[in-house]
């Protein structure tokens, strides 16, 4: 961290020296701008020294010859001056075509001189003194005219200079902003990802904290960098690893007191079968994290293992060793207690826990809990199986008082079943009752007849009489052997039915009975498994039921025959019609046996049959009806019959 | 008695003044003078010869015959056979091809010459004959043209069948080596042939020798790109040098020879003049048309600057 | 504080110089010898170092060649000049001056010759050959580039030497003498020898082109003579710093500027040669026409 934080300060330190170095650069090249332009300007003066003095010694040139001396130095001065000014342009400027300017005014400037001093030591004759002095002359017009040209010139690119250094100087300006714009955005992002840097190693800490907080126990913060914040991670680490170890040993007690909690209820749970040990041995299992743990039940004058009951512990024998331990838990170690003979402790190589089951001070099992997974048993243990022992205890008392609580039970169902009996038997009176009227009618007409015909004597008459007498005897005939169908507990013989084909096959049969009400048929099919059932029974059910549909819709309407999968299992047909449908004060009723509500055409044992049918296959029927609307009976018929297999087969000889 | 004595004296005088002047225009000379045409080098100094001839006493007792031929040698010997066959007391012979050409008719007459180019003429020299010669410093050409210019190649304008030419150029070819410039050969026959000549070089300077030729091929150059000097003056093409005899000079010289001959003397007597008198004219405006450096030295040393 | 006064001490006396200087300054005229320019540039450093050491302002005044060199000394009120052979003669007979000292050139020389010369193609090759001819002198006031040569003629026995030549003119220069010949304006020229050394060092074909054929004595060249005004102690100061001037760094970078080794003691005595040459030419000093 010292090293990162030294390199994040050099960083920024370099940042702003960078800056700085800009900054100085921009400033510098600014005011080099500017000096250019002011040396420009400067040189523009010489330029114009230039002229003024190229111009003086011209006018001297005139004036040589007629006058004395003075006038000589005085030019000599101003042709230095001229050639300094030129030599000063020379030195400053550096375009080619300038240079080559500029060599050409120094040139001339040369030629000049060279007149000049021609002009001026020439002594000859006057003829020749003119001359030079004309060529003098004509030298420094042109001269003049060069270095005017030059400056009208060099004015123009004065001009376009100082625009280009103004110029320059504004986009200085805008690179210095920029720069130290940049600079400071650079030395904050330096700054924000240091500080990341530290906050996010503080970061890891702080999660790490935090997840602690959030219960995380045993949260390590793994510390990527190698710094003063790993030391203090791993101090971190070790905090949470002890408040993990602190937490678990916390934990850990609870789960065994959850554990406890867990064989209580198997403890409290107790059912018909009596304890359920073996699930108790597993809890104790768990509890006490041991691999095995036995179970002894007094019984008589002895101790019974529970699981498989070969090990056998003599009464005296744990009688005492209770009292040795003080009727208390106790930690068993071989040869540790006295007076042990049975040879299943000596199996007992590893300390083990005994628990002690009483019932009201009387020792009535024994638990020995063995081979403790990790470590040995400890007071902990102690006191759990203290607790545990008391909960056995009650939990054994629970037991007798829950088979005492079956007995009872028992009993009272033997009365009940007692009294169903005699309820039956009333039933059974008064279907009996109803048996013999509905006889009684048919035979009295039977007799009455067969008492006309002995009188009379037409014998149309009589065979009148006759044939009435047939018709009554064959409805009684028809009511016994409904009777017989009803009371007959008839075994089903199952084949595999295609219940879509079984119905389209009830349809044919009952095509024209329908096709005479004015009923249309509306088939709904749907993928249906092959189902295990009595073919003709089932014909006899669907059959009835659309019967029953046929009479409800004696203006006509709709029958809808609707098959499909009601679940795994099961599948459905329903019978669906547009009758008049079903109140519901009598909807309760309809499967009872000779319950009607057409009085002349049913016996009033149809659906009640039907119920019974749909019973033996393990199904069911459901009605919904409402009145004046229709009714729908739903039968819900299983795929497959296992447990009616073989009775099947038994019972065939007894169908009719 | 007295006025007696005048007028035999004024009538004495009169007679005698009238005799003598009789007796001379007996003896009344004529001198051919051959003067090559288009050459006005030679028109100016026949100028000043005349006039100084007319500043002499003798001046009425001479008649000129002028011939003025092409300067081609076929033109100036036909020329000298002219004033031969015309039996002229003095041939008078302007430039040294009309000199070498006249030499080589052998006339009796005395050939006085003016204008020549001394190394041209050893050859011909005859005791009869005597004149004005020069020797052009050709090494003064190449140092003012070098000290106006760096020159690296000249180009010498010559007239192979003219022998002074021919020696200039031998001269100049002797000399340039000094100050390692080339020089490439310009020969033209005819003054139109400077055009062709001139196409495929690239010279920094151009000289053009005496010939007349390559003088009439000046006129062409008028505003030439490149300096040129010249060894004859022509003023119209302005050659930025110019070095040449000076004409009154030669003239004068030549009028000195001519009147000690028609005084009597015989060419041989005569010692031929070649004492130095040479003009040196710089056009300076064609200088700085050129963008020629001007040297102080050509400045003060010029006797003629024009622009 | 008493640092303070003498600070303050020091700058009075310095100003008190300076205005003093002003006062009283000391001119010396220079006769052109080559492009002006370039003479008062090799003059400027010298009379900058004499104001520095005489704490005297020293200016140096072109004089031009124009009218009587005598008068305009008179005229300008100078306290010296520097002067050729014959013009300190001249100034020594006719002003009083006295010389002074003389500069050494670098080729260890302080003195002058002057040369007759022809162009080596010309033919001229002795006296004789120089009959009718042009000559071209310099200027009548000078000894290298006329009197020597009026004096050598006289030697060889031509009584008339101006009319020994078809012509004769004064160039007014050493340079344009030299030239003169070099174009064949001139068949002969009289010149000073360091001007024609010098023009031949610039240009060496020269040396092929030129022949001399006779050579003057060595006769003292440029000398600073000062006016008898001037009075004695100043003088030898000025005769003191310049003859010094070698022993001090400063003053041989002066010196190097300047184009001499030293300065050297001059005396009237030095001239002795010079009025010798003015014997042989028949020229009395006192009367002679140099204009």
């Amino acid at each position: 961290m010292k090293k990162r934080l030294i390199i994040s300060m050099a960083l920024l330190f370099l940042l702003f020296s960078t800056g700085v170095g800009i900054t100085i650069y921009y400033i510098y090249k600014t005011t080099t701008d500017l000096e250019t332009v002011i040396s420009l300007h400067r040189v523009e003066i010489i330029r114009q020294n230039l002229v003024i003095n190229t111009q003086t010694v011209q006018t001297h040139l005139y004036t040589i010859g007629t006058a004395f001396g003075s006038e000589l130095d005085v030019i000599v001065e101003h042709v230095s001056d001229l050639d300094r000014s030129v030599q000063s342009c020379k030195s400053c400027h550096h375009s080619k075509e300038l240079t080559e300017k500029l060599n050409r005014v120094s040139d001339m400037v040369e030629q000049y001189k060279d007149a000049l001093s021609a002009l001026i030591t020439t002594t000859a004759n006057r003829e020749r003194i003119e001359r030079l002095r004309l060529v003098a002359i004509t030298l420094g017009n042109t001269l003049l005219s060069m270095v005017q040209e030059m400056a009208f010139t060099a004015d123009q690119r004065l001009y376009a200079k100082t625009v280009k250094a103004l110029k320059d100087i504004n986009n200085s300006k805008i690179i210095l902003f920029l720069t130290l714009s940049f600079a400071f955005f650079a030395a904050l992002t330096v700054a924000i990802v240091f500080t990341k840097q530290i906050t996010k190693s503080m970061g890891i800490l702080i999660n790490a904290t935090k997840e602690l907080k959030a219960g995380k126990l045993g949260v390590t913060a793994s510390y990527p960098y190698r710094d003063e914040f790993r030391d203090l991670s791993e101090a971190f680490n070790d905090m949470s690893i002890t408040l993990k170890k602190n937490h678990d040993e916390l934990l850990g007690f609870t789960k065994r007191l959850s554990h406890l909690y867990r064989a209580t209820i198997p403890l409290y749970s107790l059912s018909e079968e009596g304890m359920p040990y073996n699930e108790l041995i597993g809890v104790v299992k768990e509890l006490f994290d041991a691999t095995d743990c036995r179970i002894f039940i007094r019984d008589n004058e002895r101790f019974l293992d529970i699981a498989g009951k070969e090990i056998i512990l003599p009464e005296k024998e744990i009688e005492a060793l209770h009292l040795y331990y003080r009727k208390e838990p106790a930690i068993f170690t071989l040869g540790s207690a006295p007076s042990i003979k049975t040879s299943f402790f000596d199996s007992i190589n590893e300390p083990s826990l005994l628990i002690w089951i009483k019932e009201q001070e009387r020792l009535s099992g024994l638990l020995i809990v063995m081979n403790k997974k990790h470590g040995s048993f400890d007071d902990t243990d102690l006191s759990i199986a203290a607790i545990l022992s008391n909960l056995l205890s009650v939990s054994f008392m629970n037991v007798k008082l829950m088979e005492d609580l079956r007995n009872r039970m028992r009993e009272l169902q033997q009365t009940q079943e007692q009294l169903i009996q005699a309820a039956k038997l009333a039933a059974l009176g008064e279907m009996a009752s109803n048996i013999a009227h509905e006889l009684n009618n048919p035979l009295t007409s039977i007799i009455g007849f067969s008492e006309l015909s002995q009188e009379e004597s037409d014998i149309e008459t009589i065979k009148k009489d006759l044939k009435i007498i047939e018709q009554e005897s064959l409805r009684a005939k028809e009511i016994v052997n409904q009777l017989l169908e009803f009371a007959r507990k008839r075994a089903i013989n199952i084949v595999e039915v295609n219940i879509n084909l079984l119905l389209s096959e009830i349809l044919k049969l009952a095509s024209l009975q329908l096709k005479h009400s004015d009923i249309d048929v509306i088939e709904e099919f749907g993928q249906v498994p092959i189902i295990q059932a009595d073919h003709n029974q089932l014909k006899q059910v669907f059959l009835n039921l659309i019967n029953n549909s046929i009479h409800a819709m004696e203006k006509g309407g709709t029958l809808v025959l609707r098959t499909g999968i009601m679940d795994n299992a099961n599948i459905y047909v329903d019978v669906e019609d547009t009758g008049h449908g079903i109140p519901p004060d009598i909807l309760p009723r309809i499967f009872e046996p000779f319950f009607t509500t057409k009085k002349e055409k049913g016996t009033g044992l149809g659906l009640s049959i039907s119920y019974r049918i749909i019973e033996g296959h393990n199904g069911r029927i459901d009605v919904h009806s409402e009145v004046n609307k229709g009714t729908r009976f739903r039968v819900i018929l299983p795929v497959r019959q296992p447990s009616l297999q073989v009775s099947h087969q038994q019972s065939q000889d007894q169908s009719l | 008695m007295r006025q007696f004595k005048l007028r035999l004296l004024i009538l004495i005088l009169a007679f005698f003044i009238f005799f003598i002047k009789e007796s001379y225009a007996i003896e009344k000379k004529t001198i051919g003078v051959i003067l090559p045409s288009n050459v006005p080098y030679y028109e100016e100094i026949h100028t000043h010869f005349l006039k100084k001839m007319e500043a002499t006493i003798l001046s009425g007792q001479i008649d000129f015959l002028i011939q003025k031929p092409f300067p081609d040698p076929i033109a100036l010997s036909n020329a000298a056979r002219k004033l031969i066959a015309h039996n002229v007391d003095i041939i008078f012979c302007y430039g040294t091809e009309a000199t070498i050409a006249t030499l080589n008719e052998r006339p009796d007459q005395p050939v006085i010459y003016v204008a020549v180019y001394t190394p041209a003429l050893e050859r011909y020299r005859t005791k009869n004959s005597t004149g004005v010669e020069f020797k052009t410093p050709i090494s003064s050409i190449t140092r003012y043209l070098n000290s106006m210019k760096e020159i690296k190649v000249i180009g010498v304008v010559y007239n192979p069948l003219e022998s002074d030419s021919l020696y200039q150029l031998n001269e100049i070819m002797k000399c340039c080596p000094y100050y390692k410039i080339n020089v490439v050969k310009l020969g033209i026959k005819k003054p139109s042939d400077i055009k062709q000549v001139i196409r495929d070089v690239s010279a920094d300077a151009l000289i053009f020798t005496t010939s007349s030729i390559a003088n009439i091929a000046l006129l062409d150059f008028r505003e030439y790109w490149v300096p040129v000097a010249s060894l004859l003056p022509r003023r119209e093409a302005k050659p930025v040098i110019s070095l040449y005899p000076s004409p009154r000079k030669q003239a004068e010289k030549a009028v000195a020879i001519i009147q000690a001959i028609l005084k009597g003397k015989k060419p041989y007597e005569i010692v031929r003049d070649s004492s130095a008198d040479m003009e040196l004219v710089f056009a300076i405006g064609e200088a700085q048309r050129l963008n020629l450096r001007i040297p102080a030295d050509l400045l003060t040393e010029a006797t003629e600057v024009i622009h | 504080m008493r640092l303070l006064v003498l600070i303050i001490s020091a700058l009075i006396l310095c100003f008190s110089t300076i205005s003093f200087a002003a006062e009283r300054e000391i001119l010396i005229g220079l006769i052109p010898e080559e492009n002006i320019f370039r003479q008062m540039d090799r003059y400027k450093p010298l009379s900058e170092y004499l104001t520095f050491k005489l704490g005297m302002k020293t200016r140096f005044t072109i004089l031009s060649r124009y009218g009587d060199i005598i008068d305009r000394f008179v005229m300008r009120n100078l306290d010296g000049a520097f002067f050729g052979a014959f013009t300190s003669v001249l100034a020594m007979e006719k002003l009083g001056v006295e010389p002074v000292v003389r500069p050494m050139d670098l080729d260890g020389t302080s003195s002058a010759e002057g040369y007759i010369f022809v162009r080596r193609d010309s033919n001229i090759k002795d006296i004789k050959d120089m009959k009718g001819k042009t000559i071209a002198f310099v200027d009548r006031a000078t000894a290298t580039g006329y009197i020597f040569a009026l004096a050598y003629f006289k030697e060889h026995g031509i009584k008339n030497p101006l009319n020994y030549f078809k012509e004769y003119y004064f160039t007014g220069s050493h340079d344009s003498a030299l030239l003169s010949v070099l174009d064949g304006r001139a068949d002969i020229g009289v010149a000073k020898n360091k001007i024609i050394k010098e023009r031949i060092k610039k240009d060496p074909v020269m040396q092929q082109e030129i022949l001399i054929i006779a050579r003057s004595i060595a006769l003292p060249d440029v000398t600073l003579c000062l006016s008898k005004k001037i009075d004695k102690g100043l003088k030898e100061r000025i005769r003191d710093i310049l003859l010094k001037m070698d022993k001090d760094p400063e003053g041989r970078k002066v010196l190097e500027r300047f184009g001499a080794l030293r300065f050297i003691a001059a005396s009237k005595e030095d001239f002795s040669i010079v009025y010798n040459l003015l014997k042989k030419a028949d020229i009395e000093i006192k009367t002679y026409k140099y204009r």
